[in-house]
């Protein structure tokens, strides 16, 4: 690496005395003014000669002396826990090493701080299907990558290595720990207004009496709280004066220092700047630590000396010039060359045939295709499709019953489940233990017989953000159809709801409703620990749907046609 | 006197001259061993990960026993090999081996759908990915040190002081990567 460990600790010192002087310069100037301000406002004007008065040398002291406190104030507070405070903003949480993306992720950073020599950096996922990654690091030289759920389900293993080693740069040169200071000093504060301004929009748009008396008598609190929230953006503005763009060209060639393969990178570079890269989940004012601004804006994209001083990222097409003229190729190389993703067919768990040495006693009787069928054995039962809900009857006994209520037939229901179970996770229909199996790669519990997943909130986030498998051919018919029927229009009654299911995990209650109501899709949900049960091809639904807003180019395709499996 | 004195001069010139050379060198030579001990770890990796991958294949390959020994025995040679050269010849054998052992892989649909066998690869990829991200450190490390030990004035003090060039790291890549497009436009 060229840059040696003094050198990094030397301008971490430099970064460290440089923005607390402008702290100490910002709020001294802040206090000043509404020094005077109070002053004017309480003055005499029919006494001309105090107005001479208004700076004296003893004020400024005391003004410098409180500057010096708010600033001290200030700055301890925001530095104390830098990387908790930013991933918690971002809801950032570190990588479930079940789950065989989040696996690769990792093996990714991990191969990555061996370039760098051995570098100690962890990583997180950003539960969101915008596509962008970020790097952070703090006082004690802990560092960290974090890249979006949508960006690693997009991108090729090269192109995420060249990601992640455009963030390791940042790291290892030592700006991403400028960028961090800078965003937990004033970054956090500007996403907290654009959270306000949220906040305020829908409450505007929400009619209930109760709520209004509560803005209300919030709103004189928040409107300081918003002023004081505003100086600091702007603020914010002129310290993102010096953060160079030029960071992140030598970011962009530190990375192929380091990974070798400059067109990885410009392909990675490339789609992310296709894609929706968060804009409305992050907050733009943490835009420094990103590899590429959440937000278009025309600034960015933008040369000249009004950009370089206030924007913090250069122009993509620049970035991807340079990294295009080491690679040998250009644009439309690039463009011809970047493939749609191969999708597999929906993975369907195969049933392993029996292999059972005694003759197996024929005696159970199995009601299918609205007609009494057998007499079975057990095993035949089971491979020609027996549910646990299905009637049957045993010749001896002559009576007629649900499959699930025979132990024997529980029992060889059971052993026909693949994968690893846990008796405590039963599906809530069947009664059966439900499997762990990998779905688009994220780790969820299937129901062997009825096809229902049970999956945790942040897992189902994680599927919708994949588009790793195709879709059965009913599954757009169906989609198309349920939002046809404008159920979002006319919600049912979900208080009427009387065969409410136990949640898989913690075995209480769940509530019915919508998925969200821009995806009206009735699941059940755990109102203890959040865990979603979708019955059947539901999760599928969803998944076509949120692909379908996204706008991939899988269905840039007519319509009419029916999907490919 | 007056000669006495820059005479004298003149050795601490040259004295603080050598201590600049020597501390510079250390540095550099750490880096190199830095280097080389990042290696010798993901070598270890990958050495531990081929029993458990030969272990899975055995499973479903039962017609090739030849090549999974093969890979068994290069593996054993590799853990044996200490110098950088008969580490370097040990694990080019291995890649060898691993490689066609892939390339039999290829022929059992089986094999390569299963869930073990696709974590397993996944591990391997990555620890071939951090060898060659190690190799690629250490030898940039060796080139800045042996550029600083064979340049003048350097390399004039350089041997006396115990200095002596270091070899290079070279590995044979698992998957052979195809050649990037190239337009000359």
């Amino acid at each position: 690496m060229p840059y040696s460990f003094t050198e990094i600790e030397k301008e971490k010192s430099w970064v460290i005395k440089f923005v607390f002087a402008f702290l100490l310069v910002f709020y001294f100037f802040a206090a000043q003014l509404l020094w005077v301000v109070t002053k004017l406002f309480f003055n005499d004007f029919y006494l001309p000669a105090k107005i001479p008065q208004l700076f004296s040398f003893r004020e400024l002291i005391i003004v410098s002396i409180v500057a010096l406190a708010v600033a001290s104030l200030h700055w301890y507070y925001s530095t104390r826990n830098m990387i908790a405070d930013l991933t918690g903003m971002l809801d950032a949480r570190p990588p479930d090493l079940k789950d065989t993306y989040h696996k690769k992720l990792q093996n990714v950073v991990d191969e990555v701080s061996v370039a760098t020599g051995g570098k100690n950096i962890s990583c997180y996922v950003v539960p969101s299907s915008g596509m962008n990654a970020f790097a952070i690091s703090d006082f004690e030289g802990n560092s960290v990558i974090g890249v979006t759920e949508g960006l690693l389900s997009r991108i090729s293993r090269s192109q995420l290595e060249a990601v992640i080693g455009h963030e390791a740069a940042h790291i290892a040169s030592g700006d991403s720990f400028s960028t961090t200071v800078i965003c937990s000093l004033f970054g956090i504060y500007g996403a907290l207004l654009e959270g306000i301004n949220k906040i305020t929009l829908r409450r505007s748009g929400d009619g209930s009496e109760e709520r209004i008396s509560v803005g209300a008598r919030f709103g004189a609190y928040l409107l300081v709280v918003y002023m004081v929230l505003l100086v600091i953006k702007g603020a914010n503005y002129l310290l993102n004066l010096f953060i160079s763009r030029q960071r992140e060209y030598r970011a962009d060639a530190v990375a192929v220092r380091l990974t070798r393969d400059p067109l990885a990178l410009s392909e990675a570079l490339y789609l992310i700047s296709r894609g929706w890269r968060g804009v409305g989940v992050i907050p733009g004012s943490l835009s420094p630590i990103f590899i590429m601004t959440p937000d278009t804006d025309g600034l960015e994209e933008s040369e000249g000396v009004f950009s370089d001083l206030f924007s913090t990222h250069p122009p993509v097409k620049n970035r991807l010039k340079i990294l295009l003229g080491m690679a040998h190729s250009d644009l439309g190389s690039l463009k011809s060359g970047i493939k749609e993703r191969a999708r597999t067919p929906v993975e369907e768990v195969p049933v392993a045939a029996g292999i059972s040495s005694a003759a197996p006693v024929k005696d159970w009787l199995f009601y299918k295709d609205s007609s009494w069928q057998g007499p079975f054995a057990i095993e035949d039962l089971i491979s020609s499709g027996l549910n646990p809900a299905s009637w049957v009857s045993n010749i001896n006994e002559g009576i007629i019953r649900q499959a699930a209520e025979s132990s024997s037939l529980t029992d060889a229901l059971k052993g026909r489940i693949p994968g690893p179970t846990k008796p405590e996770n039963v599906c809530p229909k069947c009664d059966q233990p439900l499997s762990e199996v990998l779905y688009e790669g994220a780790p969820v519990m299937k129901c062997h017989y009825c096809g229902g997943i049970a999956s945790g909130r942040d897992v189902a986030a994680r599927v919708l953000a994949r588009e790793d498998y195709s879709f059965h051919v009913e599954t757009a018919v169906v989609a198309e159809a349920l939002m046809k029927s404008h159920w979002a229009a006319n919600p049912p009654n979900f208080f009427a709801v009387t065969d409410r299911l136990t949640c898989p995990v913690c075995k209480n209650k769940m509530d019915r409703g919508f998925f969200t109501y821009g995806l009206p899709i009735v699941i059940d949900r755990c109102v203890k620990c959040g865990n979603i049960w979708f019955d059947k091809g539901e999760l599928e639904i969803l998944q076509y749907l949120t692909e379908k807003n996204r706008g991939t180019s899988y269905y840039k395709r007519d319509v009419s046609k029916p999907l490919e499996k | 006197m007056v000669i006495l004195f820059i005479l004298f001069v003149i050795l601490i010139v040259i004295a603080l001259w050598l201590m600049g050379v020597y501390n510079g060198l250390v540095q550099l030579k750490m880096r190199v061993k830095n280097g080389w001990a990042q290696i010798d770890v993901q070598l270890k990796r990958r050495h531990d990960l081929i029993p458990n991958l030969v272990e899975t294949a055995k499973g479903y390959m039962k017609f090739e026993r030849e090549t999974l020994e093969n890979v068994i025995k290069a593996r054993t040679q590799a853990t044996q090999a200490t110098t950088v050269k008969d580490k370097e010849g040990a694990e080019n054998i291995l890649t060898g081996a691993l490689r066609s052992l892939f390339a039999v892989a290829e022929k059992y649909p089986d094999l390569k759908a299963n869930q073990n066998m696709l974590a397993l690869q996944e591990e391997l990829t990555s620890t071939e990915n951090k060898i060659a991200f190690a190799r690629q450190y250490y030898n940039d490390e060796v080139t800045r040190y042996n550029t600083s030990v064979k340049s003048f004035p350097a390399n004039t003090v350089a041997p006396m002081l115990g200095f002596a060039p270091e070899e290079f790291f070279e590995l044979k890549d698992l998957a052979e990567k195809e050649p990037p497009k190239v337009s000359f436009t």
